[in-house]
């Protein structure tokens, strides 16, 4: 069954939207921090001051890179259960990541190290319908080494797709070389791709060297690229939001126009899902507010728009798993799925989006589970219809010892996990647990029994003498 | 108490209500009267911007009106500025501050913000912008001898040059306090690279600068 699609703003609001963003590239211009970008897109066409490193991008220039630019692609993890497509019809969740996490046996926040990574990487492992993990930070070890360190960690922890941030050109050729060991080779991993290069321009209009030197380093390896922005409603970009997203779909385009330029073809994901806004009396750039689920319809559909898969990223701006987490994560899990995003990050979400928490993340599980539910729908055929059964049971009977239901209860109804749906008196009796000690509860057991599929030995050692091998080169 | 003169009662107005360009002509309009430039920034122009920070902190203001504010004090000071220099005297603020995005950051919006709002509580604020060097932080401390420098950054790979900036503070022998704040910065991360003040968000960071300020001997 294919799913149902909402699609808050209508086609022509789209293109209304689109033709802002073309005028703007046109007449403002682009930054890009790297000469080596400049001379592309002047050579492609653009009128571009070497002085000031803006770049005008032609209306042309960008339609073109678009239509060379595929509409899906694969993705891997180490072992093939876990390959999916980015682009299909269906969501694909993740896990979030970020410098923070709240300790699972203290409740301490504190910063986030290597060790978490792979304790995050495990328990991810473990999670049903979880698709690729966004790495916590380590950040104790040397940081220009961090991608290194990050992607040895969760490589060893899960068979998953691995969603590493990379932090400079030297992160990305070192971390690709630790993927081709994992999968068999350069040719292997880019017909299995187990990361990609997730690059954020620096709204309004921004590409800095961090994101061009792993586009320049990647993409012409053929591992696909993520371009997202960050963008924030009301202070990086206008407060109405028609302008807003206008403005986040030139940044996105214009890092999309370079990569095409650079591999024409090259597989490459959409994001203006990761848009913030800002509130005025607090002065914190949002996440859970009801005004971000228009970024994130406008992601879904802008990307249908373009024929590319799309990213996008939920998240709470409370900082405990409580009800406004929640509710928050609810809203916008809901709508992601509706709207038709491809791959959401944001499981496990806390600390107003800078951090993580493991309760946090079994709620989200929770709530991802549910959305996919009500995203599949109901089906409406002659066997769901059951008029027969009906007919046959008649006035007064009952359903449940039947064939029918034992054939169809488990789809139909979705079982829960943590969630609460015992009597009273039953929970009386069980403790008067709440959701987030369940969760708790649930989530060291996770980690106590979980043991991933691990990498073969030599594969193991290769990969941490690749990482001692970085840390030299670093010092140096 | 003498009467306010009407281009200084202007000038106050026009800031006061965010009006960038009746603040620009204000200030014109105190130098064409031969008012001293130092007796309008003292009498109106600060004053203005310290009632836009009262409003903000009473919730009558949100940030784009102090923002406003801020940009309408800083087209005034543009005007008065030569003027100023030649008299060579100081005017009255809570203390310098010397602010910036550290190297390799291009993410300043935050600095940005805590700008407007460190003026607006009566700070005079020196903006290096974005991707500073650490020398460039030095120099200007030493050059307008702040009271404090105030850094930011966002990316954990950025984070460490706040640590060799504070370094460079302290070997140049500046008495100039740090505070230093950002997405992925903790009150630990800040200690341990010895900042004297841990900026958790924008109004937690003028609240540490006016503590450091109160902290110090004039």
């Amino acid at each position: 069954m294919t799913r149902k699609i909402i699609e808050p703003f209508t086609r022509g609001e789209l293109y209304d939207i689109n033709q802002a963003s073309l005028e703007i590239m046109e007449r403002a211009g682009v930054w890009y921090e790297r000469e080596e970008a400049l001379k592309i897109l002047e050579k492609a066409g653009a009128e571009v001051d070497y002085k000031t490193k803006i770049a005008k991008l032609p209306d042309y220039l960008v339609k073109d890179a678009l239509k060379h630019a595929p509409r899906k692609f694969r993705l891997a993890g180490r072992e093939r259960k876990y390959d999916f497509v980015v682009g299909n019809d269906r969501t694909y969740w993740g896990m979030m990541g970020g410098p923070l996490i709240v300790d699972l046996e203290t409740g301490v926040l504190r910063e986030t190290t290597k060790k978490d990574v792979a304790d995050w990487a495990r328990f991810a492992d473990a999670l049903e319908d979880v698709w690729f993990i966004t790495p916590p930070m380590a950040r104790d070890v040397n940081p220009a080494v961090s991608a290194e360190h990050e992607f040895e960690a969760m490589v060893n922890n899960s068979s998953k797709f691995l969603e590493q941030n990379l932090y400079s050109g030297t992160g990305a050729k070192n971390v690709f070389e630790m993927a081709s060991v994992v999968q068999g080779g350069d040719e292997e991993l880019i017909k299995n791709p187990l990361f990609w290069g997730a690059g954020c321009a620096v709204s309004p209009l921004q590409h800095c060297a961090i994101a061009l030197d792993v586009w320049f380093e990647l993409v012409p390896r053929g591992i696909p690229c993520l371009v997202a922005t960050e963008s924030i409603v009301g202070a990086t970009g206008p407060i109405t939001m028609a302008g807003s997203l206008a403005l986040a779909n030139a940044d996105v385009l214009s890092g999309i126009t370079l990569i095409q330029l650079i591999k024409k073809g090259a597989p490459v994901a959409y994001s203006i899902g990761l848009s913030h806004i800002m509130d005025m009396k607090k002065a914190e750039a949002l996440c859970g507010c009801p005004e971000r689920v228009f970024a994130i319809a406008a992601n879904g559909q802008l990307g249908r728009f373009h024929g590319l898969p799309v990213w996008a990223g939920v998240a709470t701006d409370s900082k405990l798993p409580d009800a406004q987490a929640g509710y928050e994560m609810a809203l916008s899990a809901l709508y992601t799925v509706l709207t038709g995003n491809h791959m959401v990050m944001g499981i496990g979400s806390s600390l107003a989006s800078r951090g993580i928490s493991y309760e946090e993340a079994l709620i989200d599980w929770e709530i991802m589970r549910m959305v996919t539910r009500i995203a599949k729908g109901v089906e409406v055929n002659e066997e769901t219809l059951a008029v027969d059964l009906i007919c046959k049971t008649g006035p007064g009977g009952n359903f449940i010892a039947t064939e029918h239901t034992l054939r169809h209860y488990k789809n139909e109804i979705q079982d829960a996990i943590i969630t609460d749906r015992s009597s009273v008196w039953t929970w009386e009796k069980e403790g008067k647990k709440d959701m987030v000690t369940r969760a708790r509860e649930m989530a060291k057991k996770i980690l106590k029994e979980h043991e991933p599929t691990p990498l073969p030995k030599d594969v193991q050692l290769k990969i941490s003498e690749i990482v001692k091998r970085a840390e030299k080169e670093a010092k140096i | 108490m003498t009467e306010i003169k009407e281009p200084i009662q202007k000038l106050y107005q026009s800031i006061l209500h965010f009006d960038v360009r009746g603040a620009k002509d204000a200030a014109k309009e105190v130098l064409n009267n031969g008012i001293d430039p130092l007796e309008a920034l003292n009498g109106g122009a600060i004053p203005a911007l310290r009632e836009a920070g009262n409003k903000f902190e009473r919730g009558d203001y949100f940030l784009p009106e102090i923002m406003l504010c801020a940009e309408a004090f800083q087209e005034a000071y543009r005007v008065l500025e030569p003027e100023l220099l030649n008299k060579k005297e100081k005017t009255e603020s809570l203390g310098r501050i010397v602010i910036g995005t550290v190297m390799g950051d291009m993410h300043d919006i935050g600095k940005n913000l805590v700008k407007a709002l460190l003026q607006g509580a009566g700070f005079e604020v020196h903006d290096l912008g974005r991707d500073v060097p650490i020398q460039r932080f030095v120099e200007k401390a030493k050059e307008v001898d702040a009271d404090i420098v105030a850094m930011s950054a966002l990316l954990t790979v950025t984070m460490q040059f706040l640590g060799t900036t504070i370094s460079a503070l302290k070997k140049a022998g500046l008495r100039a306090k740090t505070i230093v704040g950002g997405a992925p910065i903790t009150a630990d991360f800040a200690r341990s690279i010895g900042a004297d003040a841990f900026a958790g968000d924008a109004l937690i960071g003028i609240e540490e600068c006016k503590k450091l300020v109160g902290k110090m001997e004039k």
